[in-house]
C-alpha cells in the first residue's frame, strides 16, 4: 500500500469514526515504535508510526512521529504528503506551513520553501510572531543568512525598527559583522538600559579584534551623535574606548556623563581610578584635578586628592625616566609638567587636611620614599617613615614603615639604631615578614663582618624555597662561605665597600673597592670587585668605564666565573646607556661564543635578535 | 614544485663533492642543544642559496655545511650547537657516511620548499602541532584555506600540512560536548557561510572537494604531512564521495541510511575496509583510530611509547630521512585520532612507526601519483592528552623533542635532490 492510499484511508477513516482513546494494543505498539526510535532503527519504527496513524488519523503524536521518521530515512515526498494531510485537518496552521516549507528546503526545492513560508508571513505580515517562527525554522536548517533577512523584513512590515535587535546582533556578531552587531547592540541598549552589563560581556568576546573594535566604535559613535544625551549609551561608548585604550577620549566622555547624570564628580572618580590602575597616569591626573574641582562629595574627597599625588608622582618619575633615556618625550607647554616636587606638595597638603588619618599615613609613607629615592633626604625620609606607627598602629603600612626606617638608618650609617628596630620588627606574627626581617639583619652582620651569626641566619633562611628571599640568602650565603676560606680580611674589606655602596655613597664605594684589589690581587673576590667597580662607574654616569673596566675582566681573569655576567653587562650598556647597537651584539655574540652555555646565554640571543629586528 | 624525489638513490657520493673548505657541521644525536632550530637553520641556508648535505643516519641525522662567520653566528643566536670541522676531517665523515656496510647515507638538499598549512582564518581553541613546530624553527609558511585550495593555488607550493581538521564536515564532531560554545557556533556558521559562498550547499559537500583538490594536489607531485584526525578524516571524505553521512546536525539532513556500505576504498589514500561511527554525539569518526578517543582509554603516559621501524638509508632513502631520530623510542601522544589500526591500513602503504605488541600505527608514509603523503597519529608531541581550551605547547621547553622532529623531518624531505636509483 503506498502513502497515497493510506492517507486517503485515514482521511476517510477519520470522518467516520469518532477520536477514540489509546487502547492497549496501540500503547505497546507506540512504546515499539519509540523503542526502535531511539535506537536509530528508523526502517522498524516508521511502519509501526504508520499503522498507529491509520488508526487514530487525528492523533498528533503519531503525526509528529511519523514527520520525523519520513525526515529521519530522508523519504521527503512522503513527508510532505503527510503534513499537506494534517493541515487539512489544521487548515492554515502556521506551525505545520512553516514545518512543510521546512521538509521543501531539505528536499531541495527551495523555492517551494520560500514560497510556503511567504504565504504563512503574508496571512498576517504584521505578526512578528510568525517571522519568529519562520525565522526559527529556517535556522534549523542552518539558513542564517536568511533568517537575517526575514528579520530585516519583519521591521519593514512591521514598522517597527526595534524588533529582533538582540537574535540581529548574536547573528551579525557570530558572522563577523561588527559594524552592524554594534548598531544592534546600541538599539538594544537604548531600549532597555539596564542590559549595559550584558552588552559588555557579549560584545568583549570580539572587541580583541582591531576590525571590531575599529567598526564598533565608528557605529556607537554615530548613535551617540544622534542621541547624545542617553547616559548608558555614552558609558557604553567610553567603555569601547577604554577598550582600545583611548582614555583620553574616555575621560570627555566621563566628564559628560558625571554632568548630565549629576554625579558630582564620582563618576569621573571612578573612570580616573581605572585610568590609575591601568598606568594611563596623565589621564588620571586630569581627571583627579577634575574630580576635585568640581567638588566631589566629602566621601570620596580624600581618596582624590591621594589618587591625584600618587598618579603625579609616578607620572614625574616616568617623565624623568624618559628624558634621562634621551627619548625625546615632550609635555605640552601649555601644562604643567608633573614634578616629584609638586607630588610632595600633594601629600603634604593631604597630611595637613586630614591629621591623624590613615590616609595621612599612606601620604607619610609616599613622602618618606620619595625623599629616600629620589631627593635623598634621609633625615626627611625617617621623620616621615617614623610617624606613621602612630597614626596606624598594627597595621601592614605600620610594618612597612618601620622597616623602611631601618633601611634609612643603615644608609645613615647608624648601624646600631637600624638593629635595634629591626630586632623590635621579629616579634611580628606575620611569618614571611619576620623571614625578611631576618634578612636585613643577616645583611647587617655582613656589613659588620659578623660572617660566621650571618650564615646561621641565611642557611636558615635559605630552606625556605618557596621564597624569593631564599635566593637572595642563597647568594649571599655562598658569597661569604666561598671568600671567608682565604681569611676573612680581605672579605671584611669587601664588606664594608658593599656597605658604601649600599648607604649610595658611590666615590668612597669605588675608591673601597679599587682597595680590595689592590690589597688582596690573589683573592677569589677580585673579580666580584671589579664587578662592583664598572657597577659603581655606571651609577656615576661614566658608562665608557664601566666597559673599559668589565671588558679588561673577561681579558684578564680567565678564570673568573663572572666573565659571562660581565660580558652581557658589557653588551646591555653598549645597548642601553651607549646607544651602540653594533657594539652591543658584538658583546652579545662574544658571549655565545665563549660561553655557549651560560645562564645569560638564552638572554642575549634575545638582545641580539631584537638588535637586529628578527621578527621574533 | 620539487616533484617526485622518490626515484631512488644514485651511487652514493656522486652527488656530493668533497670540498677544501672548512665545514659546519650540526650534528642531531642526543648532544644537540635544540634539535628543532637545528632544522630551522638548514633552512635558513637553503632559503639563502646554501646547500645543504643531510647525512642519513649520521649522529642522529646530521647537517653539514660550508662554514662562513654568518652561519656560525646563525647558529649562536638560534642555540644551535655546531662543530667547525676541518676539510679533512669532513673527507673523513662524508667516506664513512658511503661505506656499503654502513646503514647511512647523504641527501643533498638544495632548495628551500615552499610551504602551505592549511588552517582557518578563524580562532580555533587549540593549537596545531606543526604550526607551533614551523613557528618554534622559524621556517616560514603560508596559510591556504577552502578558497585557495579549490582555486588551484596548492601548485604554488611544495608542502602541504594538514593538522587536527575534518574532511567530513561534522565540524570535528565536538557536537556533544561543545555544541553550546562560542566558538563552535560561530566556527559552524562561518563554514557554512563560506560554504555557500564557494557554490556548496553544505558543508560536508565542500569539504569533500577539499579533499579531492588535494589528492590532485598529491597526485601532480605534491608532499602532503597531515596529523591527528587530518588522517582519518581525509581519507574518510574520500570515500564517501556524494555519499551523505552527515548526521543533521551538521548539514541539516539525516545521513544516507546505508553510507557504510557505499564507501568507496578505491578513492582513498591510506585505508580501507574502515566502518563509519555514524553516533553523531560520539566524538570519533570510524574504526581507523586506535585506541578510540570516545571514551579516552585510560593509559599511563609514562609507559606509552612508539618504536621508529629502521630502514636502509641507501635503498629506502625516504623513509629513513622520515624516520631518523636521536632516539628509536618516542613518547606516545593522543589525539582525536590517536594511530591507525594495523589491519586497515592498505598494502602499499609504508608503515614508519608502530606500538610494539598493539595493533597500533602510528607514522605512516605512502605515494599518490607523482607525490607523496606522510600521516602522523596524534595532536602534540609533547602534550600527551591536548585538551580543547589548553594552552599552547611552549616549545623552548622541550627543544630537543623526538616527536616534533619526526615533524620536521617532513619539512625537508621535499628539499632533497633528485637521485638515481641505486642498482
Amino acid at each position: 500500500m503506498n502513502l497515497r492510499s493510506i492517507l486517503v484511508m485515514v482521511f476517510l477513516l477519520a470522518g467516520i469514526l469518532p477520536a477514540s482513546a489509546q487502547t492497549p494494543d496501540a500503547t505497546v505498539k507506540l512504546r515499539l515504535a519509540q523503542s526502535f526510535e531511539r535506537s536509530g532503527e528508523w526502517e522498524r519504527a516508521v511502519p509501526l508510526y504508520e499503522s498507529l496513524l491509520f488508526s487514530d488519523p487525528k492523533n498528533f503524536v503519531y503525526f509528529e512521529a511519523l514527520r520525523r521518521g519520513y525526515i529521519q530515512l530522508k523519504e521527503y515526498d512522503k513527508a510532505i504528503e503527510l503534513i499537506r494531510y494534517r493541515i487539512t485537518l489544521q487548515p492554515e496552521s502556521p506551525l505545520l506551513l512553516s514545518s512543510l516549507g521546512g521538509v521543501y528546503y531539505q528536499k531541495g526545492e527551495e523555492q517551494k520553501a520560500d514560497s510556503v513560508w511567504q504565504s504563512v508571513l503574508r496571512s498576517n505580515p504584521t505578526n512578528i510572531s510568525l517571522y519568529r517562527m519562520i525565522a526559527g525554522e529556517m535556522m534549523e536548517y542552518r539558513l542564517y543568512d536568511r533568517a537575517i533577512s526575514l528579520f530585516l523584513q519583519a521591521r519593514q512590515a512591521t514598522g517597527d525598527a526595534n524588533v529582533f535587535t538582540g537574535e540581529l546582533a548574536n547573528l551579525y556578531g557570530a558572522f563577523q559583522q561588527y559594524e552592524n552587531a554594534a548598531r544592534e547592540y546600541v538599539r538594544l541598549l537604548t531600549q532597555q538600559p539596564s542590559q549595559l552589563a550584558d552588552i559588555q560581556s557579549r560584545m568583549s568576546l570580539f572587541l580583541s579584534r582591531p576590525e571590531a573594535l575599529a567598526t564598533a566604535t565608528k557605529a556607537v559613535r554615530e548613535a551617540l551623535d544622534a542621541k547624545g544625551n542617553l547616559i548608558p549609551l555614552r558609558q557604553f561608548y567610553a567603555w569601547i574606548l577604554m577598550e582600545g585604550k583611548e582614555y583620553s577620549g574616555a575621560l570627555e566622555q566621563y566628564r559628560i556623563i558625571d554632568r548630565y547624570s549629576r554625579a558630582r564628580g564620582i563618576e569621573l572618580f571612578n573612570f580616573a581610578q581605572r585610568a590609575f590602575e591601568e598606568r594611563e597616569l596623565g589621564t588620571a591626573v586630569k581627571a583627579y584635578q577634575e574630580v576635585l574641582a568640581i567638588p566631589p562629595p566629602k566621601e570620596i574627597q580624600p581618596a582624590a586628592r591621594l589618587g591625584l599625588a600618587r598618579a603625579t608622582e609616578e607620572l614625574s618619575m616616568v617623565i624623568d625616566s624618559t628624558v634621562a633615556a634621551g627619548s625625546g618625550v615632550q609635555w605640552p607647554v601649555s601644562e604643567t609638567r608633573p614634578s616629584i616636587g609638586s607630588a610632595l606638595g600633594l601629600f603634604d597638603a593631604i597630611i595637613r587636611d586630614y591629621p591623624g588619618t590613615p590616609i595621612a599615613a599612606q601620604a607619610y609613607f609616599r613622602i618618606g620614599v620619595i625623599k629616600r629615592d629620589r631627593s635623598l633626604d634621609l633625615d626627611g625620609a625617617l621623620a616621615a617613615f617614623t610617624g606613621i606607627p602612630s597614626i596606624v598602629p598594627d597595621s601592614p603600612l605600620a610594618r612597612e614603615s618601620s622597616l623602611a626606617a631601618a633601611g634609612v638608618l643603615i644608609a645613615r650609617n647608624d648601624l646600631k639604631a637600624a638593629r635595634v628596630r629591626y630586632v623590635s620588627l621579629l616579634g611580628n606574627s606575620d611569618p614571611l615578614f619576620r623571614d625578611r626581617v631576618l634578612y636585613h639583619l643577616a645583611e647587617l652582620d655582613y656589613f659588620d663582618a659578623s660572617f660566621d651569626t650571618s650564615i646561621v641566619v641565611l642557611k636558615r633562611l635559605s630552606l625556605q624555597s618557596s621564597t624569593d628571599l631564599a635566593n637572595d640568602a642563597l647568594e649571599l650565603q655562598y658569597f661569604i662561605e666561598e671568600n671567608l676560606g682565604a681569611g676573612s680580611e680581605g672579605l671584611t674589606l669587601f664588606a664594608s665597600s658593599d656597605l658604601l655602596m649600599c648607604q649610595r655613597r658611590y666615590p668612597e664605594a669605588l675608591e673601597s673597592f679599587r682597595e680590595v684589589i689592590r690589597r688582596f690581587p690573589q683573592a677569589l673576590l677580585v673579580d666580584d670587585a671589579k664587578m662592583r667597580i664598572g657597577e659603581i662607574q655606571l651609577l656615576l654616569g661614566k658608562p665608557l668605564e664601566a666597559v673599559e673596566t668589565l671588558r679588561s675582566m673577561t681579558k684578564e681573569m680567565t678564570s673568573s666565573i663572572l666573565r659571562d655576567r660581565a660580558l652581557m653587562r658589557v653588551g646591555e650598556i653598549y645597548e642601553q646607556k651607549l646607544n651602540n647597537p653594533m657594539l652591543a651584539l658584538e658583546a652579545y655574540e662574544e658571549l655565545l661564543k665563549l660561553f655557549p652555555m651560560s645562564l645569560h646565554a638564552e638572554e642575549a640571543r634575545r638582545r641580539m635578535r631584537r638588535l637586529r629586528g628578527d621578527a621574533i | 614544485m620539487i616533484r617526485g624525489i622518490i626515484v631512488g638513490l644514485l651511487v652514493a657520493g656522486s652527488s656530493v663533492s668533497l670540498q677544501t673548505q672548512t665545514k659546519l657541521l650540526i650534528t642531531m644525536d642526543g648532544g644537540q642543544t635544540d634539535h628543532l632550530k637545528s632544522y630551522g637553520v638548514a633552512f635558513w641556508l637553503l632559503e639563502q642559496g646554501g646547500t645543504v648535505d643531510w647525512l642519513l643516519n649520521y649522529r642522529g641525522g646530521s647537517f653539514l655545511m660550508d662554514y662562513s662567520d654568518i652561519l656560525a653566528r646563525e647558529c649562536r643566536v638560534r642555540a644551535v650547537k655546531f662543530e667547525e670541522i676541518g676539510a679533512g676531517q669532513a673527507a673523513i665523515i662524508l667516506a664513512d657516511v658511503q661505506r656499503d656496510d654502513a646503514n647511512t647515507d647523504i641527501v643533498r638538499l638544495e632548495k628551500a620548499p615552499r610551504i602551505a598549512v592549511y588552517v582557518p582564518p578563524n580562532f580555533k581553541p587549540w593549537d596545531d602541532a606543526v604550526t607551533l613546530a614551523l613557528e618554534y624553527a622559524e621556517i616560514p609558511y603560508t596559510k591556504v584555506w577552502d578558497e585557495e585550495v579549490l582555486s588551484g593555488k596548492l601548485s604554488e607550493y611544495d608542502w602541504l600540512h594538514l593538522h587536527h581538521e575534518d574532511f567530513t564536515g561534522q565540524y570535528g564532531k565536538f557536537y556533544a560536548n561543545y555544541r553550546h560554545a562560542q566558538w563552535y557556533i560561530q566556527q559552524q556558521m562561518l563554514y557554512e557561510r563560506e560554504a555557500k559562498r564557494l557554490g556548496f550547499k553544505k558543508v560536508s559537500d565542500e569539504k569533500k572537494a577539499v579533499a579531492r583538490a588535494i589528492k590532485e594536489y598529491i597526485g601532480q607531485g605534491g608532499f602532503m604531512f597531515a596529523m591527528c584526525s587530518a588522517t582519518d578524516s581525509y581519507d574518510i571524505a574520500l570515500a564517501a564521495g556524494d555519499i551523505d553521512i552527515c548526521d543533521v546536525m551538521f548539514d541539516g539532513d539525516p545521513p544516507d541510511r546505508d553510507a557504510t556500505n557505499r564507501l568507496d576504498f578505491a578513492r582513498t589514500l591510506a585505508f580501507e575496509g574502515f566502518a563509519l561511527d555514524k553516533n553523531p554525539l560520539r566524538y570519533e569518526y570510524s574504526d581507523i583510530d586506535i585506541p578510540t578517543s570516545d571514551p579516552p582509554p585510560l593509559r599511563d603516559p609514562g609507559t606509552d611509547y612508539f618504536t621508529l621501524f629502521e630502514f636502509s638509508a641507501k635503498y629506502d632513502p625516504v623513509p629513513t630521512m622520515l624516520t631518523q631520530n636521536h632516539v628509536n623510542m618516542v613518547r606516545g601522544f593522543m589525539g582525536q585520532t590517536t594511530a591507525f589500526r594495523k589491519s586497515l591500513i592498505k598494502r602499499t602503504v609504508v608503515q614508519l612507526a608502530e606500538r610494539e605488541g598493539t595493533e597500533e600505527i602510528k607514522y605512516l608514509h605512502g605515494n599518490f601519483g607523482r607525490g607523496t603523503f606522510t600521516w602522523y597519529g596524534g595532536h602534540d608531541p609533547e602534550d600527551y592528552q591536548h585538551a580543547v581550551g589548553d594552552p599552547p605547547t611552549d616549545l623552548n621547553l622541550y627543544r630537543n623533542s623526538p616527536g616534533y622532529r619526526l615533524i620536521l623531518n617532513n619539512v625537508l624531505f621535499p628539499a632533497a635532490k633528485k637521485k638515481q636509483q641505486k642498482t
